[in-house]
């Protein structure tokens, strides 16, 4: 145990976090309890933030925008608040190992394990404002069973994948760059206003909509919508189109943490 | 003692790091480099040359030598968290480094919160962390501050409770750097036994200090590191009263 392997083959990575999963846990309950110890509405925070934010934007659109989609906010809510997840996450990572340099040069640990922290500990908060957002979905929008639920999970899991093969490399280029925090920040305003948060995807014109659906988001938040909002079951092209791109940019972004991982501890 | 394979070895290990004049950590100051063609090159800050070590079972040898020498360097090449430019580094069983005491430590979580991620930042399981729980905070001498803020503490509680879990770590081979300057010389008298006890069940150490008192006491071998190379490497006392010597006549 503990040698840690050289070289960028992604499957040593799962590995080594999964013997050093204690580590990955004691982290993640330390970033949750630092978020909200002293807090007297504790994890309500995670709630009340997005919950306003959603209340401020269906207001926007519907009464002075005019969106009309029928019932906005179950459209907006379905995609708003994984997208948030992906955004915090990303803010996270990009400082998590700097963040860590006394750790990092001191005691010997994949580093890794802090990008998985950083996603865990978003994911908790995450599923939580989900269930809350499904129930919501369940008793005012369908006032049914939602069968196409049995699909969520599938697509939790690309979301995570591809929104951890993207930090990953932002977390190993910040250790490098001071100005990625600053860039990022620029990008993912960028981002948020071109991913189908705000409208459907089938709200822009068929010319750019192929260039649309490039961003491998967009069909992380489609998926997302038609379960969530429409209460369908995704198309299996959609789904396998969204699951082929998360893959790929998640074994890629792993390799390309671990080329430079070595390098992290006399950098930081 | 000398016959086997030994728990560590450094072989031909080489270390450089580099350094730019106005050290680039810009993206953008990078990227007008690579356009501009006129990038500076980088000179080699620190180097660290032709090191071999080797460290066998219950064997605990010392790293001596000037601030800058390359003493913690070498730690860090021998725990696996640099890696040799160089050379190979070889590890035949657990390798624990102990190079900043607490680097994991939150203020605002409580005593028994830090133990858990310290200790699982050194490798250990949740079992052997329950286990041990009481062990550690008894040795620390701190067990009704255990469901206490760490920020709560004084800086000499701190670091008895580090050390305290450091050296409950499950090792071959530990790797201290400058940490037996902790507490009062009760609990530094203590200390000193656990590494003994911790030899005597075949484990090994390396110890980098700048105190050669506690090196005699502690070492069996030393290494005397200058600029970045051995200087001169045998029994723990012939070299440290060398170095002692270079080191007055330096004066």
């Amino acid at each position: 145990m503990q040698e840690l392997v050289r070289g960028i083959w992604p499957a040593a990575s799962l590995r080594e976090l999964w013997e050093y999963r204690v580590l990955v846990r004691a982290l993640v309950d330390r970033n949750l309890k630092l978020r909200y110890q002293r807090t007297i509405l504790g994890v309500l925070w995670a709630l009340l933030n997005p919950m306003l934010t959603t209340m401020v934007l269906v207001g926007v659109f519907q009464g002075i925008l005019r969106i009309e989609t029928p019932n906005y906010w179950a459209f907006l809510i379905s995609g708003y608040f994984p997208w948030v997840f992906t955004l915090h996450t990303l803010g996270t990572a990009a400082g998590i190992v700097t963040g860590h340099a006394n750790m990092g040069r001191s005691v010997r640990f994949p580093a890794e394990a802090l990008v998985a922290s950083a996603v865990s500990s978003r994911l908790v908060e995450f599923l939580i404002e989900l269930g809350l957002v499904i129930a919501v979905l369940a008793v005012f929008h369908h006032q049914q069973p939602m069968v196409s639920l049995v699909a969520l999970p599938f697509v939790i899991l690309l979301q995570v994948l591809l929104t951890t093969g993207i930090a990953l490399p932002i977390a190993a280029l910040a250790v490098f760059f001071d100005d990625v925090q600053y860039l990022l920040t620029v990008v993912l305003m960028l981002l948020t206003l071109i991913s189908p948060v705000y409208y459907p995807l089938s709200y822009a014109p068929e010319s750019i909509r192929g260039v649309l659906a490039l961003n491998p988001f967009a069909g992380i938040l489609t998926l997302y919508q038609t379960i969530l909002y429409e209460g369908k079951l995704p198309p299996l092209d959609l789904f396998a189109g969204t699951a082929a791109m998360s893959i790929v940019i998640f074994v890629a972004g792993l390799a390309a943490f671990r080329w430079k991982r070595g390098y992290f501890a006399e950098t930081v | 003692m000398r016959a086997g394979s030994p728990l560590l070895e450094c072989r031909g290990v080489t270390k450089r790091f580099y350094a730019y004049e106005h050290r680039m950590t810009s993206l953008q100051e990078f990227v007008t480099r690579r356009l501009t063609r006129n990038g500076e090159k980088p000179v080699p800050k620190f180097h660290l040359a032709g090191i071999d070590i080797r460290v066998d079972r219950d064997e605990s040898v010392a790293l001596i030598g000037a601030n800058g020498s390359g003493k913690s360097t070498v730690l860090r090449l021998m725990a696996g968290i640099y890696p040799p430019t160089e050379g190979q580094v070889i590890q035949n069983g657990r390798v624990v480094p102990i190079i900043e005491l607490g680097s994991t430590f939150q203020p605002s979580l409580t005593g028994a919160e830090n133990v858990l991620l310290y200790a699982a930042a050194l490798g250990m399981n949740r079992r052997e962390v329950h286990d041990q729980m009481d062990g550690i905070f008894g040795f620390a001498g701190v067990e009704e501050f255990r469901d206490v803020q760490l920020k709560y503490y004084s800086s000499g509680m701190k670091s008895r409770l580090a050390f305290s879990i450091a050296s409950c770590a499950r090792a071959d081979v530990l790797l201290l750097d400058e940490i037996l300057a902790v507490g009062d010389a009760e609990f530094r008298d203590r200390c000193i036994e656990r590494l003994h006890a911790f030899r005597e069940t075949g484990g090994a150490m390396v110890v980098v200090s700048h105190d050669l008192f506690q090196v005699r006491e502690l070492c069996t071998r030393a290494i005397w590191l200058e600029h970045g190379r051995v200087r001169e490497e045998g029994p723990v006392e012939q070299i440290t009263y060398a170095y002692e010597a270079s080191a007055l006549a330096a004066t």
